[in-house]
């Protein structure tokens, strides 16, 4: 017995041994004398270790001949371990947030200035012309440059091109044209109403709900006219007619369909990254989301892609080999965007907005609305991942370095068509509509050109404001409270929140955010 | 006599030296670990403190406590908390009570009845969140397919103020199994005689709970609330992967509220002083039953 185990425990120390001399190695050392940075990202699964392609292509390239290293660490809680690491003092080099941090860590010189860096970078020309302006000054916190895009979106009005066609009949009898989306609010509510699914106080399909997802309810103020913010006076203005409108048309929907029954119907819907995701089963019809939607539609569902698909491939895709599912999805790209458009079961188009709304008249009717009309009257809300230099970091310079080069257009176009988004970048390639995964790719670029593409407002305490009004839009949708009287209360609190905060810290105040 | 007595003062110290060596680990953790974090919550309670400056805490007196007596998501969350406890405490403490008298019986399979309720104890609390989001599931969850069947239409079970606090507390009961063996352990203490003196003196099966396990089981039903009451104190796993404290805050618990201001609002001064403040409700939570204990727990022995 004795004997055995010396044995066992000997073949388990030379197996040991083996590993350690001759085992995996990564695949590049860095040598003496190349700068390691490290960089913490969000981005988990898929979009990780899409990420991780681009770190290595800049190790093997660029990285190697400046002598800089990239050492990539995927994770999750980003936010809260980077605050950690920073406050101790040991930050990483470069740390991939959202835009909702952005001016919160700016605001207490957590995050390293660009400007500087952005100035003297030589590779290429990196300047406000080089971004859309919506996206490079929201990169701003008083006057300074904090970070620089990953990966942004927008968001417009996702629909079932599929279920408009089954529902034709209903939706003509409402006075709505199936072959189109709706263009104002008067339309889209008529649109939703055809498209409900109701039996008794039950609620089987939605034509559209404002809180499903709900990811962005607290900004449609944004297509009703209004703002959540004055960056100029400092001073919230939840309780302008337009942010009131914009909480009563969400009432309207809880009332409509009945907020009970409409709880019992969103309790019962599955997560919108799986295969029950309420769109990809058709029980909410049209929703208020981004481009990014194309690329889980394409993982888990291909026939909504493209139905000559096989319908067993639906339920089976995630598990065929990784081969075999990227052949399909070769397939459907190698096909022009124009004939993926025709051939998706569901499309994009710009979400109403009062200003088309307004143009409008007994002479210009709806239906006589140009694409122009809608898209250059359309609004927009641009979000996005951001790359920072938390404040301590070590190596600045070669951080920057790396923020460039996912900045450069190739590896910026790379990286969003990956991830399935929106571009920040003034000029792109001319293949980079025709090859993007999401056919309405147009759309969504054209919105973020838009004078009224809004970004967040620069606010140094927006998680407790996101926080807050997330929690408004539930009260209201709940209808466990008037619109007008939660934003009252809200506006109160979250001012007196601000006010508190410059009162500490004076030096954070600016005058417009920018 | 001197020198012995100074020989044997000189081994005791040695002794000394050694039994210190021997609970210093334990002493510089305790004292690093948890004395040192404690003394400077306490201090930082009394500043306005974001990790990310540079220039570190600033004291601002009782400005944070302050604060907090006008804070509605403080008073909600507290509230919310305090209902919690309220019916959780009890309630899992009478099913684990009664799971570990049932379990306690000379049955057959009983070690296979002891083993399925312990069972969801070793799931981690994510694992059960996740699985108790499809119970509660409307369109597929077990729950109103089983209330479907008596023709009762379950509400949104997590979506609606009204029935999401009440679901995160049926919930809590899945984890009895640590409670239920705790109990078990404690009823296997109690004497067989006392039971059969009982029995000879005509006490019927409720009396002789009433009489002679409950009194005899106190010092562990004692033990078992203070567990409970601390633990429910410091809820937040649950309701952060179910709810996110919604629908309108109606989940939302005191200790994702210190989270929330800790290491998403950077207020770590303010998640300090709302942390001083459950230390404080818990320590007198935990003396009222300490005090109330004299008299109901009986110690054998005593």
């Amino acid at each position: 017995m004795q004997v055995a185990k010396y044995i066992i425990l000997s073949i388990l120390l030379l197996l040991a041994g083996y590993s350690l001399i001759w085992g995996p190695r990564a695949e590049f050392t860095p040598t003496k004398g190349t700068v390691v940075i490290q960089y913490w990202e969000k981005w988990t699964g898929l979009e990780g270790s899409e990420m991780e392609d681009i770190v290595n292509k800049y190790n093997q390239n660029e990285g190697r001949q400046k002598g800089i290293y990239v050492q990539y660490l995927s994770m999750a809680n980003v936010s809260q371990k980077t605050l950690i690491a920073t406050a101790a003092g040991t930050p990483p080099d470069v740390a991939g947030v959202w835009d909702t941090q952005l001016a919160q860590w700016a605001s207490t010189d957590a995050l390293e200035p660009l400007d500087d860096f952005v100035r003297n970078y030589s590779d290429y020309k990196l300047d406000a012309n080089y971004y859309k302006s919506v996206y490079w000054d929201a990169c701003h916190f008083n006057g300074k440059l904090y970070g620089l895009v990953s990966t942004p979106a927008n968001i417009g009005l996702q629909y079932n091109k599929a279920l408009f066609a089954e529902n034709a009949d209903a939706l003509r009898a409402a006075g709505c044209d199936p072959t189109r989306p709706p263009r104002t609010f008067a339309e889209f509510d008529r649109y939703a109403a055809a498209l409900d699914k109701k039996q008794g106080d039950k609620v089987f399909r939605v034509g559209f709900a404002p809180m499903e997802p709900g990811w962005y309810a607290p900004q449609l103020p944004f297509w009703f006219g209004g703002e959540l913010f004055d960056q100029k006076t400092q001073h919230f203005t939840l309780t302008t007619p337009q942010c009131v409108a914009a909480m009563e048309w969400v009432k309207s929907y809880s009332k409509r369909l009945g907020a009970a029954a409409l709880n019992d119907f969103r309790n019962g819907l599955g997560d919108f990254a799986s295969i029950n995701s309420p769109f990809i089963t058709g029980q909410s019809v049209m929703e208020l989301y981004g481009p990014w939607s194309a690329n889980y539609i394409g993982l888990l569902k291909p026939s909504m892609n493209d139905p000559t698909n096989p319908a067993w491939m639906d339920a089976n895709f995630s598990t065929l080999p990784a081969a075999q599912r990227q052949a399909v999805l070769d397939r459907h790209m190698a096909k022009p965007w124009q004939e993926r458009q025709k051939l998706a079961q569901y499309a994009f188009a710009p979400f109403p907005s009062v200003y088309v709304d307004q143009l409008i008249t007994p002479r210009h009717t709806v239906d006589q609305l140009t694409d122009e009309e809608l898209i250059d009257n359309g609004v927009t809300y641009c979000c996005f991942d951001v790359l920072v230099i938390p404040a301590g970091s070590k190596h600045k310079k070669e951080a920057f370095d790396f923020i460039a080069y996912v900045n450069r257009t190739d590896v910026m176009e790379k990286l969003c068509q990956l991830h399935c988004c929106t571009s920040p970048l003034a000029h792109n390639s001319p293949t980079w509509l025709s090859n993007h995964p999401n056919a309405y790719m147009s759309v969504f670029d054209r919105l973020t050109r838009s004078p009224r593409a809004h970004h967040l407002p620069i606010i140094p305490i927006w998680p407790e404001v996101i926080d807050e009004l997330n929690n408004v839009c539930q009260r209201i949708s709940l209808l466990n409270q008037e619109p007008a009287d939660a934003l009252r209360e809200s506006q109160d609190i979250l001012q007196a929140k601000l006010d508190q905060f410059y009162a500490r810290h004076p030096e954070a105040r600016g005058t417009n955010g920018q | 006599m001197a020198n012995k007595l100074q020989a044997s003062s000189g081994a005791s110290s040695r002794q000394n030296i050694k039994g210190y060596a021997f609970i210093s680990p334990w002493i510089l953790g305790f004292i690093a670990f948890l004395l040192l974090p404690i003394a400077m919550s306490i201090y930082y309670s009394f500043c306005d403190f974001n990790p990310l400056v540079k220039s570190g805490p600033l004291f601002i007196g009782t400005a944070n406590f302050q604060d907090l007596a006008h804070d509605p998501i403080f008073w909600k969350a507290l509230r919310n908390t305090f209902w919690y406890a309220a019916i959780a405490v009890p309630s899992s403490l009478v099913v684990s009570l009664g799971l570990a008298l049932l379990l306690n019986m000379r049955i057959p399979g009983q070690p296979v009845f002891r083993t399925i309720i312990f069972l969801p104890s070793l799931v981690p609390t994510i694992a059960s969140a996740m699985l108790w989001l499809w119970i509660y599931n409307s369109r597929y969850g077990l729950l109103d397919a089983m209330l479907d069947r008596i023709g009762i239409t379950g509400p949104g079970w997590l979506t609606t103020t009204e029935w999401a606090m009440p679901s995160l507390m049926f919930m809590s009961l899945w984890g009895v199994g640590y409670t239920v063996v705790i109990f078990i352990a404690g009823l296997q203490d109690v004497p067989r005689e006392l039971y059969e003196s009982a029995e000879i003196d005509g006490a019927s099966s409720i009396r002789r709970l009433w009489h002679v396990t409950l009194p005899l089981l106190s010092p562990v039903i004692f033990f078992n609330l203070i567990m409970a009451i601390i633990g429910t104190f410091q809820v937040f796993a649950t309701p952060y992967a179910m709810t996110q404290g919604g629908p309108d805050r109606a989940t939302y618990f005191y200790t994702y509220y210190i989270f929330d201001n800790a290491f998403t609002n950077n207020k770590m001064g303010y998640a300090c002083a709302l942390g001083l403040i459950q230390l404080v409700i818990i320590l007198a939570l935990t003396g009222i039953a300490t005090w109330s204990s004299k008299r109901w727990v009986h110690y054998q022995g005593r």
